[in-house]
Order: structure tokens, then sequence, then C-alpha cells
């Protein structure tokens, strides 16, 4: 032990000796490693971090899963009930969902909240910052003891954490709530990502008007995600058993065949629930690869500086061969070297990590409130990191000490035979061709990824997005009756229609790209057989609509202001929907309705230019339109759109809020946004990842550069003397430039074929990322071998050009 | 305690094995200060690396006390290596990043000694070579003839039955020389096998008889 501490001191104190070369590798692992860490900070909260719970060991998901499907999901309210009341395996279990809600008040606003049970607080262990949380007696009788609970995010944002608050009344969807206490900071629900305001009990859902009028009723009204903490003594092993042997008690009585469902019991580890747990864990697997190969570039060009100094150490570990050091403990020494090292870069890594998240974090848009989850410190990264830094040091460590401390010592100990051997020169090209494929791979997939992404904001989606802004509000939270919401939308519509500068303005309770949109069946007049109902996206839209959004109609009329309940029903459809209900004539005139069996039978006046309605990169997708006069404006979410006369659309904004403002001082207007940035919002994820890969494409591409300079330069040190003969022979600089530059371009070259192939090979997992676009893209190869090629150019020509002006004279005394 | 039948070192070269040692036979008996001469190229450093086993690629015979050295893996030889030999350079090849007490201190951890038992030796080699007040010193802070004398120490700290010096006072001048060849003596005297390297008539002296090599032949001793 104390002999490997003594390696450890000689370590630092050999690595501080070679300030320079040492502070270079450092930073080169550093930025590798910080990639990595960045990557496992997210990983791990989204996947590992224990919940900010008591004990959150012994909390657990209790999900349902349904026969015939691999998805998790939630349970209806009497699910829960059986599930609370039957499995002995729990201290206690609780039941919550998420909701939207209008606060009133001054400056009315839409929070995000949770409906939870009674037991939520307790069970899951959360601190109380100010005055009291709910308990089982507040969720008795529906509609009693309406209390809220406040997160301390939002009583620090919305009430300047006054503690007076506490026993206040604050307006939720219009009814009055007192506020019983602020939970402690930190925690924010179950889940990473969740940024609730407010937390009320279930009791309070049939009040609230956003679930329907008995949302605890029903055996598939699947509303709640389930969490138990586990008994003292009880193993989730246990617990499993427990839920197979209840299993029948999982499902409904009444339940056909497909909707069976059993209990599936997982621990409650990192900010995922159960079901976005299985779709987002196979996607962070295949991100983790990316920063790996960063590292795995850093790490080559870290053993070939390390070979480079291990070599000019020959005689010096020759040395210490001779007075008894055996090859395995020199072999320590210099790994521990690289070990020493890599750990010091895990250091600065994690500095730089914290900065790689904020700016990955900003690319992908994620919310402010949520970085800290992802950064804050955890011992679980740092471990992996650490381990990680281990792993490094050894992998780019033991090779060259390996090399370095074999072969004879006699001429290592009279400074012979220090010009590097043939297969020390092979190791070192070795090296370098693994980093100019690894960062090829990545230059293509990210180039790839950019081209993607360009081919689908190219996408024409179908309306005109400039000029226009969108403002949603929700009249149904407000306890607004059908006949009220009707009136307050057409007054709305209208009023703002009259504001200055508004070119235009419309009503939609979906607007195309939004991220939120509602599908149904459709059927044409007299068909009865289901398997010719339609599934299509559907929209309630106003007047004025087609205009506001600049949709050309191909055929047909658009909706007048005379299409009401007392008008005959009418629908527009989409040029794929006219296709698919008559491939072999006009729609227009003909009769469709909706499934159902009160929909009414709607003539379809106009045909609608066809568009794009979830995401720009979607096939054709049949879409269907119809009056929101002639049918209920509510929904929980009404967009009105207004479209400016110039500018970008902002300059309405103001005007809306107050014009909203002053027809009910207690409606939030929110996502308010222009409908460009709607648009660019739609492809989020794609940028992230193009984005996150061209950076560390970028990043590889620079460490592979630094590499092939490495090595060029390393040879015209090497052949200085050789370089001086040959000019003294008459050899011409630009011969000596040609000859290291086309070296430098021979090691990219056999690096370009290995990554073109590896790439290729890769094909299949990026071509699901892809639009428009084929992942073995001619073009894309062709950009980032020429990139790579350029880079390893200009790394070659800087030190060839060294060798190019050696003097013949010098060189052969030098030598 | 060294006998050497038939050694030969060659290497290959485009026409054919170049002889660096040829068949030489040599007896060395324990307590001897033997000293190695002949011209530049004659083979005398690598003969004293072949009895230091630092070289392994050779033929012929060598008896190390009771080991059979040929017949021995290079792990057994390093072994031996560690148990009775200790080298002293022309050049020094003190470890530039180690103090004096350190470069003292490496060779016995090498030989996975207990700490507290290298801090005594390490103290009681650098009393008896005079070196206590430079023991924090690095060696770019020391003259030649300390240098040497440093090596000197390292090199017998761990107690060798052998010790092998290549050129100890090719890097010194004359006053230095003397001393590090008075320390020889000294060493000899209290029971270490001598063998040394020399171009130096004067330094011979000191040993108990020569041996003449030429072009890797013994030719006399």
């Amino acid at each position: 032990m104390h002999s490997l501490w003594q390696d450890v001191r000689f370590a630092v104190r050999q690595l501080a000796h070679n300030r320079t070369s040492s502070l270079v590798a450092l930073l080169t692992l550093a930025l590798g490693i910080g990639a990595n860490t960045s990557v496992l900070g997210l990983e791990n909260a989204l996947l590992f971090k224990p919940a900010q719970a008591r004990d959150p060991h012994r909390l657990v998901w209790l999900a349902s899963h349904r026969a015939n499907s691999s998805r998790m999901s939630s349970w209806s309210y009497p699910a829960y009930a059986r599930i609370r009341d039957q499995a002995k395996s729990y201290q206690g279990v609780v039941a919550f969902t998420g909701v939207e809600l209008s606060m009133g008040g001054a400056s009315p606003e839409r929070v995000r909240g949770i409906v939870a049970s009674g037991n939520y607080f307790d069970v899951l262990g959360v601190p109380v910052a100010a005055g009291r949380v709910f308990s089982p007696e507040d969720d008795g009788a529906p509609g009693a003891h309406p209390v809220a609970v406040l997160s301390h995010a939002f009583w620090t944002r919305r009430f300047g954490a006054d503690s007076g608050v506490i026993g206040r009344t604050i307006t939720l969807n219009g009814k009055p709530y007192t506020v019983a206490g602020v939970i402690g900071r930190g925690f924010n629900g179950a889940e990473v990502g969740e940024l609730n305001d407010l937390w009320i009990p279930i009791a309070q859902m049939s009040a609230l008007s956003t679930f329907g009028s008995q949302p605890l009723a029903g055996e598939y009204n699947n509303l709640f995600r389930v969490i138990g903490r586990l008994k003292s003594g009880a193993t989730i092993e246990g617990a499993r058993q427990e839920a197979n042997a209840l299993g029948a008690l999982m499902t409904a009585p009444d339940a056909r065949s497909e909707d069976q469902r059993s209990l599936a019991v997982l621990p409650v580890a990192g900010g995922l629930d159960p079901s976005n747990r299985q779709q987002i864990a196979p996607v962070l697997g295949l991100v983790m690869i990316v920063p790996l190969l960063v590292l795995l570039v850093a790490c080559a060009n870290v053993a070939n500086l390390f070979l480079g100094r291990a070599l000019g150490r020959r005689k010096e570990l020759a040395v210490r061969r001779a007075i008894g050091a055996s090859r395995g403990r020199l072999v320590r020494l210099l790994v521990t070297e690289s070990v020493v090292l890599a750990l010091g870069a895990a250091v600065a890594g994690v500095v730089l990590s914290s900065w790689m998240t904020a700016i990955i974090a900003n690319i992908a848009k994620v919310p402010a409130d949520i970085v800290p989850a992802l950064t804050s410190a955890d011992p679980r990264v740092f471990a992996a990191t650490a381990g990680l830094a281990v792993l490094a040091g050894m992998l780019f460590g033991v090779v060259p000490a390996l090399v370095s401390t074999g072969g004879a010592l006699s001429p290592a100990l009279k400074n012979e035979g220090i010009t590097v051997g043939r297969s020390r020169h092979r190791l070192r090209n070795a090296f370098v061709v693994a980093q100019a494929s690894a960062s090829l791979v990545l230059l293509i997939t990210a180039g790839l990824l950019v081209r993607s992404l360009d081919k689908a904001l190219r996408v024409a989606p179908g309306f005109d997005p400039d000029r226009s802004v969108a403002f949603s509000f929700d009249l149904v939270a407000q306890g607004y009756s059908e006949e009220r919401r009707g009136v307050f939308v057409r007054t709305a519509l209208d009023r703002t229609r009259q504001l200055p500068g508004v070119a235009d303005a419309a009503i939609a309770t979906m607007l195309p790209l939004s991220g939120r949109m509602s599908a149904t069946e459709i059927v044409r007049e007299g068909v009865t057989d289901p398997r010719d109902r339609i599934t299509v996206r559907n929209s309630a839209v106003s007047d004025g609509y087609f205009s506001t959004m600049k949709i050309p109609l191909v055929a047909g009329r658009a909706f007048a202001a005379t299409d009401t309940k007392t008008s005959a029903p009418v629908a527009i459809v989409n040029e794929t929907l006219a296709h698919a209900l008559w491939p072999d004539g006009s729609a227009l005139g003909r009769r469709i309705r909706m499934t159902g069996s009160d929909a009414p039978l709607r003539e379809i006046v106009g045909i609608a230019r066809d568009g794009k309605y979830e995401n720009l990169v979607e096939g054709p997708t049949p879409f269907y339109y119809e009056p929101v006069a002639q049918g209920d404006a509510g929904g929980d979410e009404v967009v009105l759109i207004v479209r400016s006369a110039s500018g970008d659309g902002r300059a309405t904004v103001a005007p809306v809020t107050s014009l909203f403002r002053s027809l009910d001082p207690n409606l939030p207007l929110f996502k308010v946004s222009t409908l460009q940035e709607n648009l660019a919002r739609t492809v989020d994820a794609q940028r992230a990842g193009a984005v996150l890969l061209a950076v560390f494409g970028v990043l590889a591409l620079g460490l592979a550069a630094l590499g092939i300079y490495g090595v060029v330069a390393h040879g015209v040190t090497l052949r200085t003397r050789e370089i001086g003969i040959r000019m003294s022979l008459g050899a011409q600089a630009g011969t000596v430039l040609a000859g290291f530059v086309r070296e430098g371009l021979r090691l990219t070259f056999i690096g370009i074929a290995i990554g073109v192939t590896a790439s290729a090979a890769l094909s299949g997992v990026l071509a699901k990322f892809m639009f428009g676009l084929a992942p073995t893209d001619v073009l894309t190869f062709l950009l980032g071998a020429g990139v790579l090629t350029g880079a390893a150019f200009l790394a070659s020509v800087f030190p060839a050009r060294r060798a190019a002006r050696v003097d013949p004279m010098v060189a052969l005394r030098a030598e | 305690m060294i006998s050497l039948r038939n050694v030969d070192k060659s290497f290959p070269t485009a026409g054919g094995q170049t002889f660096v040692l040829r068949r030489i036979t040599l007896d060395i008996a324990a307590g001897e200060f033997v000293t190695i001469m002949g011209p530049s190229g004659a083979g005398k450093s690598t003969l004293l690396a072949v009895m230091g086993m630092l070289d392994g690629a050779w033929t012929g015979e060598y008896r190390l006390f009771d080991h059979e050295v040929h017949r021995l893996d290079n792990k057994r030889r390093v072994a031996l290596h560690k148990q009775y030999v200790g080298f002293v350079f022309q050049q020094y090849h003190l470890l530039d990043d180690l103090t004096v007490a350190e470069n003292l201190d490496i060779p016995l951890s090498y030989r996975d000694i207990k700490k507290s038992e290298r801090q005594a030796i390490v103290a009681e080699s650098l009393d008896r070579f005079g070196m206590v007040a430079k023991k924090d010193l690095y060696p770019s802070q020391l003259s030649g003839g300390q240098q040497q004398l440093v090596a000197v120490a390292r090199a017998v700290i761990h107690k060798p039955s052998l010790l092998l010096a290549d050129e100890p006072t090719g890097n010194l001048h004359s006053a230095q020389g003397r001393e590090i060849m008075e320390l020889f003596k000294k060493l000899n005297a209290g029971g270490t096998t001598i063998v040394q390297v020399t171009h130096s008539e004067e330094n011979a002296k000191y040993g108990d008889r020569i041996v003449n090599l030429k072009d890797g032949w013994v030719v006399d001793g």
C-alpha cells in the first residue's frame, strides 16, 4: 500500500515536472470526461436518482400493466382504492395526477397542480416549510376542505415567500381554496421535469370541472399514478409476489380480456414514471455512446502524448529496472501517473460538465427551474465519473507503459535506441487512425441530423406562421357554462378584430404544430361497418380561421359567422381526408359524421389544402374541421390566433391581454407565443440532438486534429537529422513538406475508411431519426470526410513547414 | 562466485551475425576486485551487463553462486539481480525528480522492504556516505562527484554481494575519481565483490586483477 502511495507521489511530481504537456493532456481528458459527466448527470436524474423524499429506497411505483401491452399506465380511482385496501406490503399507498388550473386574482395565471390523495405528503415524507400539508381528513367528502399546499418555488415567486399567505384564500378554477401550507424547498413532485406550483386533495377533483363531474367513479377513468411505501421489513420481491396474488383484483369486474390488468412493482428511482422510463431509457442508452466516442478520441490523444513522454523516459525507466524494479512495478508507476492525471481531469471535467449541461439544457430548451435537478451534485455521478476516469487512465496509460518498459536495458541506459521503433510508430499511428475514425462517425452523424433538421424546417407547414400570435385560455376551468362560453368566444373574437394593428383573428380548439392535438373517428353517411371508420385529427374553428392561418381552400367555402347552432351542420376536410372518404369523386356536398350516437351528419362545404398538424415530418394526415359555433367552444383549452398587419405579431400581445382582462379579470391567458415559435418548438428534440452531436463532433474533430499534429510534429523532431541530410543532398523544401503532409493524410484516409464503414453500419440505428434523408446520404458522408481531411491537412502542414525550414547544417550539428 | 563458460553475444546484421562477445570464459571468486579493460567496442560494458543480468540475449553458461543463470527465465533472473547485484554507471543515472534520500530509498522499495526499516537504512547510508546535509537536494543541485557518490550509495544500499561499475569515474575529475575508488576499496574490504570497467590504468590498480578484452574476446586475465 505504501509503495502505491509512493507511486502516487512520484506521479504527481512527474506530472508537475512536465507541466505543459500534463496540462494539455488534462484539458483534453477533461473535455472528454466532462462530456460524459454531463450526460451521466442527465441519465442519473432521469433513471437513478432517488426521489426527494424520506427513505426513498422504500418507495415503489405501482404501475398498471395491461394484458397484450408492454406499456405501463395509470389506474382508475376504484382500482387505486383496491390496491390501497388489499395490499399488505405497504405502509401507505398514494394516488395523484397532474392538472392545469386557472388561478385568479390581480394577475391571473395558469398554474400546474397535483391532485393527490390525503396521505400523499405523509407517505412520501415531504418536509414542510410553513403551515401544514393536507391530511386524509382533508380528503373526505367531495368538495369538503378546499385547501391547497404551495410549492416553495411558487410561494417565493408569486407571494414573495410571505408566510402571511397561510390561511389566505386563493381562487382556483373560480373556486376559493385556503392555503394550508408550503412544502420544503427542493421537492417538486416525484418526477424530474415537473414544475408543480401547488397540491390539492383528490376530494376537490369534481369541483375543478376539468375532469368531468365524476372523476373518481368508473373503472376506466385511468387518471391516477400510484406510489406505495414499503412497510419496514417488506421487500420489493415480496411486494411483487403479493401483486401477482392480487392480480385478479386489479381488473375491473366487467373488464374485457384486452383490459385485463396486472400490478407492476418498480422502484422509484430517477425522475421518470414507469411509462416514460420505458420510452426514454433506450434513447438515453444511445445518447451515452456520443460522449463515450469523444472520450475515446481524447484517450487516444493522451495515449499518444504519454507514449511520446514514456519513450523520452526510457533511460529513467531502464535505471529503475537496473536498480531492481520489476517491469510490473514500472508499468504500475506509469499507469498510476495516467490514472492520477485522469482523476485530475475528472475534477476539471465535473466543473466543465456543469457548463456543458447548462449549454445543452439551453439548446434543448429545458426550463431553467429544472436545470438544477440535472446538474446538482450527486455521489452517484461523481462515483461514475471517477470510475470512468480510472478506466480512461488505464486505457491510455497501459499501452504506452508496456511499450516503454519493454526491450533491452543496456541500450536504453546508454541512451541508444532512442529513435522510435517501427512497432511504436505503428502504435502511434493506430491511435491517430482510431481518433480520425471515431470523430468521423460523430461528424457524419451530426451532419445527417443537421441536414435532416434543415430539410424538416424547409417543409411547408400548410399555413403561414408569420406575423401571428396564439393565446390560450380555458373557460371550463373558469366555470363558464356552455352557453356563456359561446358568447364569450364570439365577443372576444369580434372585439379582437377591432383592435388596431390586427389584420385578422380566429378561434380554434386545436392549433396545428402547437404540441397539442386531438383525434376522432369519421364515417361517411350511411356507413355502418366499423372497419370504414377513418381516424382523423380534428379541430373546431371559427369563421376567419382559414384566412387568418392562410390555409388555402382547394374547393368550396370557408366557415362563416352564419354557421351557427341554428344553421345546417357543416364541415371542412383536408385533401387527404377527402380522398380517403371518396377516392373516386369529390367530397364537396357529401355528408359525414363523427362516430357516436348523437353526432349530427355534416355537409362538407370546403376542402382545405393538406398541412402538418403534429410535427413537420409526418406523412399526409387526414384532418377534419367543424365550426366552433356549432359545437362546444369548450374543451380545456381554446386558442385565439391573431394575425398582425405588420411586424412579428408581438405588438398585439398587450392590447389582446388588456381586452381579455376587461372581458374577465380572472381569466388567465397562457401559452402566448408566435406561430413561428410554435413551429420552431416542434423540432426542439431534433435540434437538441443535432446540436449536441455537432458540438461533440467538432470537439472530437479538434482533438483528432491535435492528435495528427502531435504525430507529424513528433515525426519531424525524430527525423530532423534525416531531413538535414536530405536537404544537404539537394531535397527541395516542398518535397519535404509534401512528405510529412502525405503521412498525416495517409493516416486520416485510413481513419476515414474505417469511419465511413462504421457510420454505414450505424445507419440502421439512425434511420428512425432521419427525415427526407437516407442515413447513408452520400453528400453528408463526403462532407464529413472533407471536413476531416481539411482539418488533418492543416494539422499536418504546420509541423511539416517546420521540417521544410530545417537548416541542414544546424540539424546535422545538433545530432 | 561468477563462472562464465563460452558466453557469446551477437546480433544479426545484413552481412550475418556480428559478435560482441566471443566464447567468454571467466571465473571471479567472492571478495575479488576485478577490472575489465580494453579498447572501445571491445565488449566490456556488454560483459558487465551480462554479469548483472541486464542483458538476456546471450548464449553459453553463467553460474552465479549456485544459480545456473543460463537456465533461468527472465523473471527469476530479475529476482537474482535484485538479490545479489548493485550497479554503478558512468553517467550516474540518478532519478532527476527524486531527492538524494528518495534515490537511496527507491531500490529498497523495489525490494518490498517496510517503510520504517527503509527509513533506518537510508539514514544509516546517508550518514555513512557523509550526505546527511544533502538528503533533500535533487541530483541537479549536486556536483558530478557528489552525484556519483549517491549512485554508489544507492548501488550498495541493499547490501549486494556483487557491485558492477561501468566507468564509474569516467565523468569525474581525478580527485573525485580517487575518492570513489577509495570507497570501492573500502567496500571490497568489507566483503563486496567488485567488477569494474575502466579505461584508467590508475583506477585499475585498485583492483586485484585485470581482464583484458579485445573485439569481444578475452585476451588476457
